[in-house]
């Protein structure tokens, strides 16, 4: 150890030099840490200048200045991470209460578009402008808001759930560009156009009973599962009611849209839960 | 809010900085300049970090909960400026624990191989 060491001029320059070069560092972690790797290099120096004067103090400056490119790119590289990977939650979130909302008034439209002999037929423009909204908007926002729930719990829920949202998120908006691709040549194209929401929506609420086991939402564990079922279950019914009656009515009743717009607002609470639960930093030690 | 990785086996292999912090303070808390110093002598001058190295490492390290800051104080052996001390947690000494047992295994494979003390001229 040193005892009471006497500061030179070698050791002063070199200390400001290493000051000036701390700039290399993100500006958190320089704040942070930049006065104790001073005080360590300041160290450094006056062992380095007292046992091989001059030649120890050129060697310790390259052992330095090789620490810190390393040491600064890597910083840099966690930090941009982290941002990344933040952001794109916080995204995903507000992807979420977006396709909530396009979801809203896509059902709000079709509501409108039942009522054949109310005023409301004229909001036709409204309707035309919901259905463009439900089959371009809906599954993309709600697609990358599943993206960002695997992100951020995925790991907590584990394999099955994650692969869940990661092929709810793709096969919705697949499913939902074939039937815009064949709605004009088949009934089966209308169909899909419905079916890639519900078969999004199902993957959700499946992520949902995973989920339950263990907790990994801050509050309100089971809102995947509510934002989820209502409208592939409503789907899977009407369906089936068509099939055993024959007709081919797409409509939903008063009860029916009612209970989609809960789910657009669960849906929208979950992409609100999610933007406001960013975590604040990466625990990876690489 | 942060997710903290509880379960040592995720942390392993460590990284050899990692590794040569936590092994510094195992018998006792020091600072920063007290680490470089206790891992240049560990391992014979092989390994040599410099600030930015050792603070990075230790940055993840209190991330992850293997370290924790003790309160800040001068070192009588040293100047008279105030330091930094860390120490390890229990999760940092499970962690090294683990770690070391895993080396010795290596090391043990490297005996039954014959690899250990391996005399290149053959005599």
């Amino acid at each position: 150890m040193i005892s009471k060491p006497i500061e030179n001029p070698f050791v002063t320059i070199s200390v400001k030099v290493y000051r000036a070069l701390l700039v290399a560092y993100p500006a958190k972690f320089q704040q942070e840490y930049g006065s104790h790797m001073l005080q360590v290099f300041r160290d450094c120096c006056l062992r380095a200048f007292h046992q091989n004067g001059k030649s120890g103090m050129l060697n310790l400056w390259a052992i330095t200045l090789f620490d810190l490119l390393r040491s600064s790119i890597e910083e840099h590289l966690h930090k941009e991470t982290f941002m990344t990977r933040s952001k794109f939650i916080r995204l995903s979130g507000w992807s979420f209460m977006l396709g909530a909302g396009t979801f809203f008034l896509f059902f709000l439209g079709i509501f409108l578009d039942e009522q054949v002999y109310s005023p409301f037929r004229r909001f036709q423009a409204f309707t035309d402008l919901s259905y463009l909204l439900f089959i371009w908007a809906t599954p993309i926002l709600l697609g990358l808001g599943m993206f960002g729930l695997r992100t951020h719990y995925g790991d907590q829920v584990g394999s099955l759930g994650k692969n869940f949202l990661l092929i709810g998120g793709i096969s919705g908006f697949v499913l939902t560009m074939i039937g815009v691709a064949t709605k004009g040549t088949t009934e089966w194209g209308w169909i899909l156009l419905f079916a890639g929401n519900a078969f999004l929506l199902l993957c959700l609420a499946i992520f949902g009973f995973l989920a339950l086991q263990t907790k990994p939402l801050p509050r309100w564990n089971s809102l995947p599962i509510w934002a989820g079922i209502p409208f592939p279950l409503l789907m899977t019914i009407s369906l089936t009611i068509n099939s055993l009656t024959g007709q081919t009515s797409k409509g939903f009743d008063l009860v029916s849209t009612t209970l989609v717009m809960l789910q657009c607002i669960t849906l929208f609470i979950l992409g609100y839960q999610l933007q406001g639960n960013v975590p604040e930093e990466a625990t990876a030690l690489a | 809010m942060t997710k903290t990785l509880q379960n040592p086996e995720e942390l392993l292999p460590l990284t050899p900085a990692v590794f040569n912090i936590l092994l510094a303070l195992a018998d006792g808390e020091k600072h920063g300049y007290g680490i470089m110093l206790e891992v240049e002598a560990n391992t014979k001058g092989q390994v040599i970090m410099g600030p930015g190295t050792l603070y990075g490492s230790i940055k993840r390290m209190l991330k992850a909960e293997l370290i924790e800051e003790s309160e800040e104080r001068a070192d009588p052996e040293m100047d008279d400026q105030r330091r930094r001390y860390y120490k390890l947690t229990n999760l940092g000494r499970r962690v090294l624990s683990m770690e070391a047992e895993r080396l010795a295994s290596q090391v043990m494979i490297a005996k039954a191989k014959n690899v250990l003390g391996f005399d290149p001229s053959g005599m």
